[in-house]
């Protein structure tokens, strides 16, 4: 019952002394900064934290913590629209999410998009506010060896992104996670492919290259078929709304979306990109439709998307409750939050517990009104799609250059950025998928990392990996997922070689 | 004609002699840029607007501070945009033993010598921290875990090899007899990892800025069980004793300083040492570092210069120590 | 397989080839990488070395199925076309030349106006204005209002 209070407390600050106001700007906001190719949750707070020097430390936060959740919002509505993710963990929607636009079902798409969104956001608030403190305990018994073991978990999953050749998918996988070793190697400080510039000593940085292989190709391909007058408009836009089916479709896959967020969310060394890789893959091995996948399936955009906006209250748990951030945009919270002078710690619920039940109550109330905000604006978004190409392909790119320096104010990354447009457009031309590309840049530093720090603190105890109960359930998961492809073909070859019941079964 | 003319030339010699020390006297140009090395809220961030907000209350520079963020290479990224002003004394960066760990190790960016180094300010001694109810508790403990078998010692730090806390560990091990190389180090990618590490039981010790562990030590999930600095520290560490009680001679730590682009001139140089004495002698500053756990111990330009030409060696014989360099 | 099929499957032998020779650039640069006397069990070549040889490996796979593949697609009639793309790119990378030097606002009306003109938008006078508003709101809303700091001279 007393959780109860404080969240009613929470949400009391949430909404008095202009705080709502507050909430209001940093969801608009941080939606329409979201939007923006390479410009995550993590980006828009930080550049938006200047904007609430000043302020009160709790209002502050408050407007923060509603940036964060428009963020996410509005990085879907991007991925939808242009195939083009705001950060890592809006690149799962792109999968599912821009075939569905591109054949008219755009404003399904949006729609099932927010209403994941919501439902993600609500179940992981809930999480939070139940089970924040007893679940971070638990989250801080994983170490590097279950860590690693998360990794190859994480990498047998992305094989459920791919849908061609298996070749070519170990080449995109392969590809990036090679780009994430350039950089100082953490464990030895050796440089590893930097060519002695400072700028690669921490490595490529993702969104440099996300904002690449999405913005900068998709322009070029674009302008390669437009003149080729292979372009086609997508579909006329279908009916807005997304039919009673699709809703039934997607009943359980909002809750496990969710769920799968949460948890991972709540990993200091995992985030929403990984996140919504699980959430994907597990809806796609449990579905009886896999081969939609890919391709417009709704469940392969409800499950990421309820995952990442349940990622967020996942990786405020760890923040609030031990002062450890679990992602990267929490991590920037973590710095504003130094800021304002507020050190936070294992105490802070109790220290501090206008700050923090208020900032728990203020995003209840931020996700009510993304809904709201989001839902009529959908045949807005919708009409984007009617922009002439050439004009929006001239924005994007302005967009992607101007993104790529801001984010560590340096044209470097601007023109590493090109060159991972130059590579996308040779990798697309090839047939050579971008998804796994990314998942590897993502996955590949804690999985090299966590495998060589479990090995320095196990005294290079291999056995580790299989002794360590979580690190043997994650290692049993693993084999299944990469077994259950070749589970399922047995499965059906048993089912198409059973002879039909009427023709054995003599007629009585 | 030419009379006049003279006349008028000694004038003008005459005042403007009479204004030179006013000139040389005069700061850098308005505004001020710190360039960040790092993100914001962390060390390099904290220490420049400490320095910013005292300097205005204080009124001891009135000239503009912009802060710039450019991460990258502990630092090395912004130094190194630096020398593309050389000479402008309105550019300053922070640095850190980053700038001569990272010469040793070959990282990249620029040396120390190849910018103006202004004034030390701060050291951010190193705090060993343990958890409470785990094999090794206290600093009794460490000590004989270390000297009995080192190489049951499990050690975190962040955030890169060779950095300050990694040779701090190497200090101590060398204090009490024990052979670093034995004990099983690893490097997380932040703090918050590695003391999320610490507290899951992953590691038994980590050593970092004191700053990193005081929440976590006065609310008893972590326990800091001694100090590398030359007295103890203040606020909720006041009841962890140093190493030199103990009776081990381990003081080190990080240390904070600013500096600025090559060809800064000599008056410059002693503009800066002036005001950012000033800063670190002002009343407002002493709550300011009380906060991060600072230790305040102003050098100027001639004794830093040295003090990083002596540290460097250090470097080098400590991670040669570490088995990271030859 | 005739030259002329080779020809038209050019990108795809392209792409595999420059694959190729970029595997093996990385297992070299990775096999240099410097190991500390001492440290963690794998050290920092392992792991990019095991992906550098599965790279090479995957790669070689690659482009042996591309030219050993009946012949599909159309690469060469489209030379033209992807021409435009790489000018697409090229012209980016002139936006980002000139940034520091002539300030964002014009940078962006000059780089507009290029990509309108190369994707065809529509004719040169309307473009041009396209552009000009195209560089105003971008600096209204990012220099302006969010206050992000855009590269080349303060003002423009």
């Amino acid at each position: 019952m007393d959780v109860f209070l404080n969240l009613l407390s929470g949400v009391q600050t949430a909404v008095s002394g202009g705080n709502l106001l507050f909430i209001l700007i940093g969801a608009a906001v941080g939606t329409w900064v979201g939007m923006l190719p390479g410009i995550g949750p993590a980006t828009a707070i930080a550049v938006l934290l200047p904007f609430t020097f000043g302020m009160d430390p709790t209002s502050a936060l408050i407007m923060l913590s509603g940036i964060y959740f428009g963020a996410m919002y509005g990085g879907s509505i991007a991925s939808i629209m242009l195939n083009i993710p705001g950060d890592a963990s809006s690149v799962m929607s792109t999968l599912d999410g821009y075939p569905m636009a591109q054949k008219g079902r755009a404003g399904a798409a949006l729609l099932l998009s927010a209403a994941a969104s919501f439902v993600g956001g609500t179940l992981g608030l809930i999480g939070l506010t139940l089970i924040a403190e007893p679940v971070s305990r638990l989250a801080v018994k994983l170490g590097p060896s279950e860590y690693f073991m998360l990794m190859v978990f994480a990498l047998a999953a992305t094989a459920s992104t791919v849908s061609g050749s298996a070749v070519r998918g170990f080449i995109s996988l392969l590809i990036g996670l090679a780009i994430a070793t350039i950089g100082i190697d953490l464990q030895s400080g050796s440089s590893r492919f930097t060519f002695g510039m400072p700028e690669l000593a921490d490595g490529a940085p993702l969104l440099a290259a996300i904002i690449g292989v999405y913005a900068v190709t998709e322009v070029m391909v674009t302008a390669e078929n437009l003149v080729a007058g292979r372009w086609t408009a997508p579909q006329a836009i279908g009916k807005l709304w997304a039919t009673k089916a699709e809703w039934m479709r997607v009943r359980f896959t909002l809750v496990r979306g969710a769920v799968i967020g949460f948890v991972v969310g709540l990993l200091p060394g995992a985030g929403g990109a990984v996140a919504t890789l699980f959430a994907y893959s597990t809806e796609m091995r449990l579905s009886s439709r896999k081969e939609e996948f890919g391709k417009g399936a709704p469940e392969g955009l409800v499950a990421p998307e309820a995952a990442n906006n349940a990622s967020v209250s996942g990786a405020l748990v760890p923040l609030l409750t031990l002062g450890i951030p679990g992602s990267s945009a929490t991590a920037v919270l973590l710095g504003a939050l130094m800021m304002y002078g507020i050190q936070p710690g294992p105490r802070l619920f109790t220290e501090q517990p206008v700050l923090t039940w208020g900032v728990i109550g203020g995003l209840y109330v931020a996700n009510i009104v993304l809904l709201f905000l989001n839902v009529p604006l959908i045949g807005l978004w919708v009409r984007v799609l009617r922009v002439p190409a050439a004009l929006m392909m001239t924005v994007i790119m302005v967009l992607a250059v101007t993104g790529a320096f801001s984010l560590s104010n340096s044209l470097f990354d601007v023109w590493l950025t090109l060159g991972f447009g130059a590579m996308g457009y040779l990798m697309r031309k090839a047939g050579i998928p971008i998804t796994p590309m990314i998942l590897g840049l993502v996955l590949s530093s804690t999985l090299e990392q966590s495998l060589r720090q479990s090995l320095s603190l196990s005294g290079s105890d291999w056995s580790v990996f299989v002794t360590r109960p979580v690190c043997l359930i994650l290692l049993i998961l693993t084999v299944l997922m990469i077994l259950s492809p070749l589970l399922a073909a047995r499965r059906k070859r048993r089912a198409d070689t059973r002879p039909a019941d009427d023709e054995v079964r003599p007629d009585v | 004609m030419t009379r006049l003319k003279i006349q008028c030339a000694i004038a003008v010699a005459a005042i403007t002699m009479l204004a030179a020390p006013a000139v040389a006297q005069q700061g850098p140009d308005d505004p001020i840029e710190v360039l960040v090395g790092a993100g914001p809220g962390g060390g390099y961030d904290r220490l420049a607007r400490s320095i910013q907000e005292v300097a205005e209350e204080e009124g001891i520079i009135t000239e503009t501070f912009t802060i710039s963020y450019h991460p990258g290479a502990g630092g090395a990224v912004a130094w190194s945009m630096l020398n593309r002003n050389p000479g402008d004394a309105g550019k300053i960066s922070i640095f850190s033993p980053n700038i001569v760990s990272g010469e040793v190790l070959g990282s990249g960016g620029p040396s120390f010598e190849d910018l103006t180094v202004l004034g030390m300010l701060v050291f951010e001694d190193g705090c060993f921290a343990v958890k409470p109810d785990a094999e090794i508790a206290s600093a009794e403990a460490l000590v004989d875990a270390l000297q009995s078998d080192a190489s049951q010692v499990r050690f975190g730090f962040a955030v890169s090899a060779g950095n300050q806390w990694h040779v701090a560990m190497a200090k101590l091990a060398d204090a009490v007899g024990a052979d670093i190389t034995k004990v099983r180090s690893t490097v997380f990618d932040s703090g918050g990892k590695a003391v999320a590490a610490l507290l899951g039981g992953h590691v038994d010790v980590v050593a970092s800025g004191c700053a990193q562990f005081a929440k976590y030590h006065e609310a008893g999930d972590l326990k800091v069980v001694a100090v590398a600095a030359p007295e103890r520290m203040g606020g909720v560490l006041t009841d962890a004793p140093t190493w030199q009680e103990l009776g081990y001679d381990v003081v080190w730590g990080a240390w904070r300083g600013i500096l600025g682009p090559k060809d800064i001139s000599d008056e410059q140089i002693a503009w800066w040492e002036d005001k950012l004495r000033a800063v670190t002698a002002s009343p407002a500053w002493k709550p300011v570092a009380d906060e991060n756990y600072w230790r305040t111990d102003f050098r100027g330009h001639e004794e830093t210069q040295a003090m990083l030409e002596s540290e460097r060696e250090e470097y080098r014989k400590a991670l040669q120590t570490l088995g990271l360099i030859q | 397989m005739t030259g002329r099929s080779l020809a038209r499957r050019y990108l795809h032998l392209l792409t595999g080839a420059i694959l190729v020779a970029v595997a093996v650039a990385y297992l070299w640069m990775a096999a240099q990488v410097r190991l500390p006397p001492l440290g963690d069990p794998l050290g920092p070549r392992l792991f990019p070395m095991v992906l550098a040889v599965a790279l090479v490996a995957f790669s070689l796979v690659f482009l042996a199925a591309t030219l050993l593949r009946p012949h599909k697609g159309d690469d060469a009639e489209n030379m033209p076309a992807q021409a435009r793309a790489w000018a697409a790119l090229a012209l980016a990378a002139g936006f980002a030349l000139i940034l520091p030097h002539a300030g964002f606002m014009i940078s962006t009306a000059i780089f507009a106006l290029a990509a309108l003109e190369l994707m065809r938008f529509r004719t040169l006078p309307v473009n041009a204005l396209t552009a000009v508003v195209i560089a105003g709101i971008f600096h209204i809303v990012f220099r302006v209002w969010l206050g992000v700091p855009l590269p080349g001279p303060a003002f423009w």
